[in-house]
């Protein structure tokens, strides 16, 4: 159990720079995800804090203490593969004491080990069978098996469910965050799947080409994405993201998008925190969540505003029904209940106001709203990265 | 190999029959039952005979084997196939092995590398053995230059000593075949997950460790293919042993292959080289069946 601190990592192979100003930190107890498509770094980073990848500059620190320096197996630290990478010739009980014989762990303990481990993980039936013979979860299971028998400071999962069917992950999910609540301990845990990182983090990473778009909760991700990439990226379906210009009239701020039909719509909005970055007239980009459009019906809520719109596509997925609309020509999904009938066509819908985000057009960087963080949790740390 | 695939040739005999593929293949069918299969059968009668010059059929029972089993030069032949067939098998998969763990840790150049050490594969045994009798020359080789260099003492001379011919026969042989095991077992490596280096890495392990307790195990498969592969030619060697020593000095370094072929062909000795080709042909049987009965048996596992 430890804190992980890393500090303005870099990370280049000749002028290709793969990771850059990485600062990450993970409190004792933290469940840290890295997230990002597959190419951004995130298994790079993780290879980096395990001293599988050597890195350019920077410092990573575990319980304060500098691990740069240091080979694998002095670092403290467990790892769980993509791959599972058990050894195939060797059974269950040896993949799992293959690390104390190495460190040269006496046969007693390791047996004693060995049974905590089995009786954690329920795998006490399979310790004479070799890995060959086992199914995926239940490789997955020696793997993590192995990785808990070191009893490290840090643990570190690469993709680890990306090679079980989705019935499976979902079960191996929800073990690995009972596990986690029963160890608290820390861990570092690289996935591409958002529903991983939303149900497991209790902080995330969202990573791009090697670079950390935002640090924060999952409700501070979902809720408050620190540009269009996190907006794109997190949700399913993501965040609707529309071109919108700012307009000021009676000393209300507008958010004006294309409508349907000749007039543009407005949206009375409580306008950016700092008036003077969004000038009268200034493009923005309106960021909506799908469930943050609805029928009229569907909700009470009070600040709404009543947009017109056609319905292009309606996707029914049993618990909810995602319509395809075309506000303006842009295309915009909303998430409404399965049970509201819909038919292609025009059709009214309601937007809850406090659900848009703007965010700036040249940066794609998020425009704090005024007054946002009222009844929102506070900010523990959104460090966004520079340029 | 000199060998076509067997294994696919009676498997697809034994499916496609009731088809029509095996009519295009009754030609080959007949021509290999009878050259083949039907010699070794015409062998074994002449080998229970007393045929000297030309065959003849007056069954003598198992005299033959029992004259060879006497003769002094048979043993010597079959000694040196013992020392021929260890000495050759364990260098070629020592040093194949070393080089190819040496040419997976990412070496540059290593295509070009691994065509260098696969080349003798290329060429043939007589001309690895025409080569290596040039070379082991005392006269005219090692020994000479050695000795041209001012090492006037120097004494290389295992070509022409009844005691040492034999391997020269192991190291022609080795020098020849180490590539492709090489080849055979780099293929192996690199069938090995990359993530296992890393797991065994965070586990403590160091290189010589990881490869010793999880990647050798791991190549069991290959070492068998090797080691039968190695031994078949072991035994049949004849070729090169004809081009370098030709049995030589004496018959000190004979094999088998070829006792029979100065038996069979040299000194009008039918039955008795037929026996001896008899015993060849069994011990390559004794080791080829297990050998396709297991791969085999793996194949149809993996199908299923």
């Amino acid at each position: 159990m430890a804190q992980l601190n890393i500090r303005s990592l870099h990370k280049s192979y000749g002028n290709l720079s793969v990771l850059e100003n990485i600062d990450i930190e993970a409190r004792d107890g933290e469940f840290l995800v890295l997230l990002g498509p597959s190419g951004c770094g995130k298994s790079t980073l993780l290879g980096a804090i395990a001293g599988l990848e050597p890195i350019s500059s920077g410092d990573i620190l575990i319980s304060g203490r500098s691990v740069v320096r240091l080979e694998p197996k002095d670092r403290d630290i467990a790892m769980v593969f993509q791959s599972y990478a058990l050894y195939p010739t060797m059974t269950v009980r040896d993949n799992i004491a293959f690390g104390m014989k190495v460190r040269g762990v006496a046969k007693q303990e390791r047996d004693r080990a060995i049974a905590r481990v089995a009786e954690t993980l329920q795998i006490g039936a399979l310790l004479d069978r070799k890995p060959g013979q086992l199914s995926g979860g239940q490789r997955q299971r020696v793997a993590m098996g192995r990785a808990l028998v070191r009893s490290p400071k840090v643990f570190l999962f690469d993709e680890p469910l990306s090679n079980l069917d989705a019935k499976l992950r979902v079960e191996m999910r929800a073990e690995i965050k009972k596990l986690y609540q029963r160890l608290s301990a820390t861990i570092v845990y690289v996935t591409h799947d958002q529903v991983e990182a939303m149900t497991l983090a209790t902080k995330i990473v969202v990573m791009k080409s090697g670079v950390v778009q935002q640090i924060g909760s999952p409700d501070e991700i979902y809720g408050r994405p620190a540009n269009t990439y996190v907006a794109g990226f997190i949700g399913s379906p993501p965040m609707n993201l529309i071109p919108a210009r700012m307009r000021r009239k009676d000393g209300r701020v507008l958010l004006e998008i294309e409508g349907t039909g000749d007039k543009p719509l407005h949206v009375a909005i409580s306008g950016p925190a700092n008036p003077s970055v969004t000038p009268e007239g200034t493009a923005v980009i309106a960021g909506i969540r799908p469930e943050a459009i609805f029928l009229p019906h569907e909700k009470n809520h009070e600040h709404t505003q009543k947009i017109d719109a056609v319905v292009d596509l309606v996707e029914p997925t049993g618990s909810d029904t995602f319509v395809t609309l075309n506000l303006g020509g842009n295309k915009v999904i909303a998430r409404c209940h399965p049970k509201s009938a819909l038919k292609a066509g025009r059709e009214t819908f309601l937007v809850d106001i406090d659900g848009i985000q703007i965010f700036d057009v040249s940066t794609g960087m998020r425009i704090e709203q005024a007054g946002e963080d009222l009844g929102m949790p506070p900010v523990e740390m959104t460090r966004l990265a520079s340029g | 190999m000199t060998t076509n695939n067997p294994r696919a040739t009676i498997r697809e005999i034994l499916t496609g029959w009731p088809s029509k593929s095996w009519l295009v293949l009754l030609p080959t069918l007949l021509v290999t039952l009878l050259v083949v299969y039907g010699y070794i059968l015409w062998t074994v009668v002449v080998s229970l005979t007393s045929s000297r010059f030309f065959p003849k059929y007056d069954f003598v029972g198992i005299e033959q084997y029992a004259k060879l089993w006497k003769a002094d030069r048979w043993q010597i032949a079959v000694d040196n196939l013992w020392i021929f067939a260890s000495l050759f098998i364990g260098l070629s998969v020592v040093a194949g092995l070393v080089l190819a763990i040496f040419l997976d840790q990412k070496v540059r150049l290593e295509n070009v590398i691994r065509s260098i050490y696969l080349y003798p594969m290329a060429i043939s045994f007589i001309v690895t053995g025409i080569a290596w009798k040039w070379m082991l020359n005392p006269g005219l080789g090692i020994q000479k230059l050695v000795r041209d260099m001012g090492y006037v003492d120097f004494k290389f001379d295992w070509l022409i000593n009844p005691k040492m011919a034999i391997y020269t026969i192991v190291l022609a042989a080795f020098w020849q075949s180490c590539g492709f095991v090489m080849a055979i077992f780099l293929a192996g490596l690199r069938g090995v997950d990359a993530e296992l280096f890393k797991a065994a890495r965070i586990d403590g392990a160091g290189l010589p460790r990881i490869y010793w307790s999880i990647v050798l195990p791991m190549l069991r498969p290959v070492f068998f293919s090797v080691i039968v592969i190695l031994l078949y030619q072991a035994l049949r060697s004849f070729d090169l042993i004809v081009s370098l020593t030709n049995g030589g000095p004496g018959f000190s370094s004979d094999l088998p292959t070829t006792f029979m072929y100065q038996y069979t062909f040299g000194r009008g000795q039918l039955a008795q080289g037929a026996a001896s080709a008899v015993m060849i042909t069994m011990t390559v049987i004794a080791i080829i069946v297990p050998y396709l009965y297991s791969e085999i048996r793996h194949e149809r596992r993996n199908a299923r």
